[in-house]
């Protein structure tokens, strides 16, 4: 039985060792940081305590934007792309002919890199050669036609829908993986009691899939707190920093101005808040698991 | 008879709205390939919807003579990393889930909490490192790297599944007399297979596509990878986004290929997996 | 079958894992030559590492194989990248310590950090020692100047002028403008013809800030444009908010692009290539552009924005190649040599095509790219350094922001003026 106790170790010692080395020591390294006034070079280098984080929460209105951006981008990706990619790999993993090239198509933008989906995008919105201003031309709804990425109102979703676009794929494909698991018996079983298919859906795809959606949603999640280089691509933080996100600006106070302190801070503050959501939902999905 | 009828009425439908969405889907796919095959004057003279005035074929062969040095190092670190960075992962989730570990749940959210660190936090500690073990521009540095970030997402995934397993299956293999990394390699892997190729298949991706590190931790020109060759079409003052769209098409061809390869075992199946 | 397959691909694994440690072995003394620059196995060998620019290639791989022919105890080793990824990679290495023995780097307030921080080498000796100033531009040598102290090799003196289509003015009746007055003037007309006067994208700032600098100087002239950039006066001096208020004027009068504050740059340039646009402020590089969008360069005509303060000056910036301070003096050496090769007359004049504007006093003309000499003639009678390198970066962003919301109404030009000041205080008690 003691063998038992350490045996574990030995599977984890691999991950964990890499782990500690390229995440966990860099992570503290920054958390040490960012409580410092420095450039990343200089003998300079000022302890400043929490400073750097009450200033981003009370003075840095880019910051501030930049939040409330990544709250709306994190909204809109927890329902929108997971509730398509929900879709989409519900659709196709019924029989169906042709189904592994419809997978292939909704998987395909994902594939690409940002910087080429945030070109292609940003033709598409361009105010007046743009596709879709002259589609709204062609159909006659030419008074809609709009400089979707210059108005402030607009740049943000705009981006988002291009995001939606490429970003699809993933949820789909991690859920199609997911129903695979899902024995058929489960159904059959079901249809001969009398379910409809809502139910069966409702009683044994969703919960077979908690597993999945745990999956999904701390990866929707993630993608969504990080997001930069499809919006860096699209806009450039502008028009007037109004689609500036976090991890964007935390790039800019780090390599641009050189706070090193303030742009330490801004990636800590990414990974408490993600504690604070991801911690208790991962426990919580545990313990309905187990029961 | 009506149940019958109905069910082809939903069909239709289905199909119907299945290609409608295809085809919204492929339309900006359409215009890269239409931008990479377009001349310079005609793309920036002409909306992008329209077709090329001339096709300019030579465009993929004038990217492929920039990339494919780099397509061929970005292979090596892909086909390198990827099994590589699984199985460690694919050990750590075993450990996770199935070996009666306490401490599971705990060491579990901390390599989640890491998937939130942005990597360009982690720049300048990981190059002091990598120097001080003189592995900058050395592919085990670059290795060692991915598979650290790419330590978080793939625990998630392969503990997602291997919890699913029933737990009848290691009692099985226990009376066998297996041995725990027996019972890892004969059992569960071959089990988790549709997990693994989803991986397989994402961790390729993002491997292929990653650029940041790359292009801190690896200065020499001849070892980069694929998206430093994308680069060199990106100037200062101006891009040529013909030669970028052909490059980019060039180079999503090794991970469609994966893909193509590995999204059969969803179809094949857990459920078959354990059956058989 | 499934076991056969998983010992198969438990053998592939085992077998990389061993031709990783190969690799390894193999890879580092290599790297430990380009590190360091001592010895390269093949007998000694000094290496010199250089990071430039990827669109610089086409002319520095030809350039530095010359070099090394020339020069067969030095071994070059460049690694060539893109804007922001070169400007990432130097802040790395810089916090680390890894930076190369040579960089490429702009001026101003972008590579103000490698020799504020202590880490390029002073060239101040070397440079009276080879009489840079009877080689290069003075204008050059003091963009490259921190502190009193030279810190990079000059590469490039570009400045920027207003560009316009030939035979669009041609077929206007249109003269370039002596006045600013007559410069609005031909806005106007433009306009009036149906012709979007400005071809600018927003997109990042940059290019509506070369306008927005232009309007300072004519506003606030020659003295006070220099203590703003110095910080030394008020942003909310009102020359500012003038400057602000006419390019609301000029966005609400539609002599913009609909939408142009996140169009890319070089894309919302390129119809004036093509006649269809009348006017953007670029510097010579623009000819390489022009004729990749299969247009001849020679017909864009070019003048310097009419400040109506003397002397016109024009906006400009140097690019430099720094040199580490602390690589080894024998490297220091090959690189001073390297850096001086790649500037020099000669091989400027060889080159001349693709090298841009050389920071040079002379040069050959070239025939393609006809504004090269054209410019570098013009910034005789004075310059000042573009925005977003005689700015700190902090208020560079800020004046981006500036820009765009007095466009879209959400500053009024009073506010972003105060805003701007705003930055510059924050800056200055940050610094």
């Amino acid at each position: 039985m003691k063998l038992k106790a350490w045996k574990p170790w030995t599977f984890l010692m691999p991950a964990l060792l890499i782990y500690l080395v390229v995440i966990v020591g860099p992570s503290l390294y920054t958390l040490q940081l960012s409580l410092y006034r420095w450039n990343g070079i200089s003998p300079n280098k000022q302890f400043v305590g929490l400073q750097n984080y009450i200033y981003l929460l009370t003075e840095d209105t880019v910051f501030q934007k930049a939040l409330k951006n990544n709250v709306l981008w994190l909204a809109g990706s927890l329902t929108i792309i997971i509730g398509l990619g929900l879709m989409f790999a519900l659709l196709l993993n019924r029989k169906l002919k042709g189904r592994s090239l419809f997978r292939g198509v909704f998987y395909f933008p994902y594939v690409l890199s940002g910087i080429i989906v945030a070109l292609m995008w940003s033709w598409l919105y361009h105010p007046t050669r743009g596709f879709f201003n002259a589609l709204l031309e062609g159909i006659g709804l030419g008074e809609l036609a709009h400089p979707w990425l210059a108005d402030p109102k607009t740049a943000l979703y705009a981006v988002f829908i291009a995001a939606v676009w490429q970003g699809v794929g993933l949820p789909m494909v991690l859920f199609l993986a997911g129903l695979q698991s899902i024995p058929k018996d489960c159904y059959e079983a079901a249809i001969i009691d009398g379910a409809k298919p809502v139910q069966s859906f409702r009683f044994i795809t969703i919960p077979l899939l908690s597993e999945t959606f745990v999956i999904v949603f701390a990866t929707t999640m993630v993608n969504a707190m990080k997001v930069y280089d499809i919006i860096y691509g699209m806009t450039a933080g502008g028009p007037a920093q109004s689609t500036q996100v976090l991890s964007s600006w935390m790039y800019y106070q780090t390599f641009k101005f050189n706070n090193i302190g303030v742009g330490s801070a801004i990636s800590w503050f990414l990974v408490f808040v993600t504690m604070v959501v991801i911690i208790p939902y991962v426990y919580y999905t545990n313990k309905k698991s187990h029961l | 008879m009506e149940d019958i009828q109905q069910s082809a009425v939903s069909k239709a439908v289905m199909y119907l709205s299945l290609i409608c969405l295809a085809v919204i889907f492929l339309i900006p796919i359409v215009f890269i390939g239409m931008t990479a095959l377009k001349s310079n004057a005609d793309l920036l003279k002409n909306p992008v919807y329209t077709l090329p005035e001339v096709f300019q074929w030579s465009n993929f062969a004038e990217a492929w003579s920039k990339m494919n040095i780099y397509i061929r190092n970005s292979l090596f670190i892909s086909v390198v990393k990827v099994p590589l960075g699984i199985l460690i992962e694919a050990l750590a989730a075993y450990a996770l889930t199935r070996m009666g570990f306490k401490w599971g749940n705990a060491l579990f959210a901390v390599f989640l909490v890491g998937m939130m660190i942005p990597f360009q936090a982690t720049l300048v500690p990981l190059n002091m490192m990598l120097n001080y073990f003189g592995l900058e521009n050395t592919y085990p540095g670059i290795f060692i790297v991915y598979i650290g970030f790419g330590i978080p997402f793939g625990i998630m995934v392969l503990r997602g599944f291997l919890r699913s397993i029933p737990k009848e299956l290691d009692e099985a293999a226990y009376i066998d007399g297996c041995a725990e990394l027996g019972k890892f390699f004969r059992i569960i892997l071959p089990i988790a297979m549709p997990a693994i190729a989803t991986l397989v298949i994402l961790d390729f991706l993002s491997t292929w596509n990653e650029f940041l590190l790359a292009q801190i931790f690896i200065t020499k020109d001849s070892m980069q990878p694929v998206t430093a060759g994308l680069l060199t079409f990106q100037g200062q003052h101006s891009t040529n986004y013909t030669l970028l769209s052909a490059g980019v098409l060039i180079s999503i061809v090794p991970i469609l290929v994966v893909y193509l390869f590995f999204q059969k075992y969803f179809v094949s199946g857990m459920a078959g997996a354990i059956k058989g | 079958m499934k076991r056969n397959r998983f010992t198969a691909m438990l053998a592939v694994m085992i077998l990389i894992v061993m031709m990783l440690s190969a690799c390894g072995g193999g890879g580092s003394p290599e790297k430990n030559a380009a590190g360091t620059g001592a010895g390269d196995g093949g007998g000694d060998k000094t290496t010199v590492s250089i990071w430039v620019l990827n669109d610089q290639a086409a002319y520095l791989e030809p350039i530095i194989k010359d070099f090394e022919s020339k020069n067969p105890d030095i071994k070059v080793e460049p690694t060539f990248y893109g804007t922001d990824p070169l400007k990432e990679s130097l802040k790395v290495a810089a916090a680390s310590k890894t930076l190369p023995d040579m960089w490429f780097t702009w001026g101003g307030s972008l590579g103000a950090f490698y020799p504020e921080n202590g880490l390029t080498m002073d060239l101040t000796a070397v440079a009276a020692e080879h009489k840079w100033e009877d080689i290069y531009n003075p204008a050059a040598i003091d963009l490259v100047k921190y502190d009193g102290k030279i810190a990079g090799v000059p590469f490039h003196l570009a400045s920027l002028a207003v560009i316009y289509p030939k035979e669009l003015y041609a077929k206007l009746n249109l003269n370039p403008p002596a006045t600013f007055a007559e410069f609005e003037a031909q806005l106007q007309l433009m306009k009036d013809q149906d012709i979007t006067p400005f071809a600018v994208g927003g997109k990042g700032g940059w290019m509506l800030m070369r306008w927005v600098e232009q309007l300072i100087e004519h506003y606030g002239g020659v003295e006070l444009h220099d203590q703003l950039n110095a910080l030394e006066a008020s942003w909310e001096d009102p020359a500012v908010v003038q400057s602000f208020q006419k390019l609301k004027e000029w966005s609400d009068k539609g002599y913009f692009e609909k939408g142009f504050i996140t169009l890319d740059p070089q894309e919302a340039e390129t119809p004036l290539y093509h006649g269809l646009q009348g006017f953007a402020i670029e510097g010579a590089w623009v000819d390489l552009t022009i004729s990749q969008a299969g247009v001849d360069p020679s017909s864009i005509g070019i003048f310097k924005f009419p400040t109506d303060h003397q002397p016109v000056r024009m906006s400009s910036f140097a690019e430099m190649f720094q040199i580490n301070g602390s690589s080894e003096p024998a490297v220091q050496e090959a690189a001073v040599k390297l850096a001086e090769y790649v500037t020099g007359q000669e091989i400027v004049n060889e080159y001349i095509d693709q090298y841009g504007s050389p920071a040079l006093q002379q040069f050959n003309t070239s025939e393609q790219s006809p504004h090269t000499a054209e410019m570098a003639d013009m910034i005789k009678d004075g310059n000042f350094l573009i925005s977003d390198q005689a700015l700190p970066q902090t208020v560079v962003q800020k004046l981006f922001e500036a820009q765009d919301a007095v466009i879209l109404n959400e500053w009024t030009p009073e506010q972003a003026a105060q805003e701007l000041q705003k930055a510059v205080e924050a800056h200055k008690s940050n610094n």
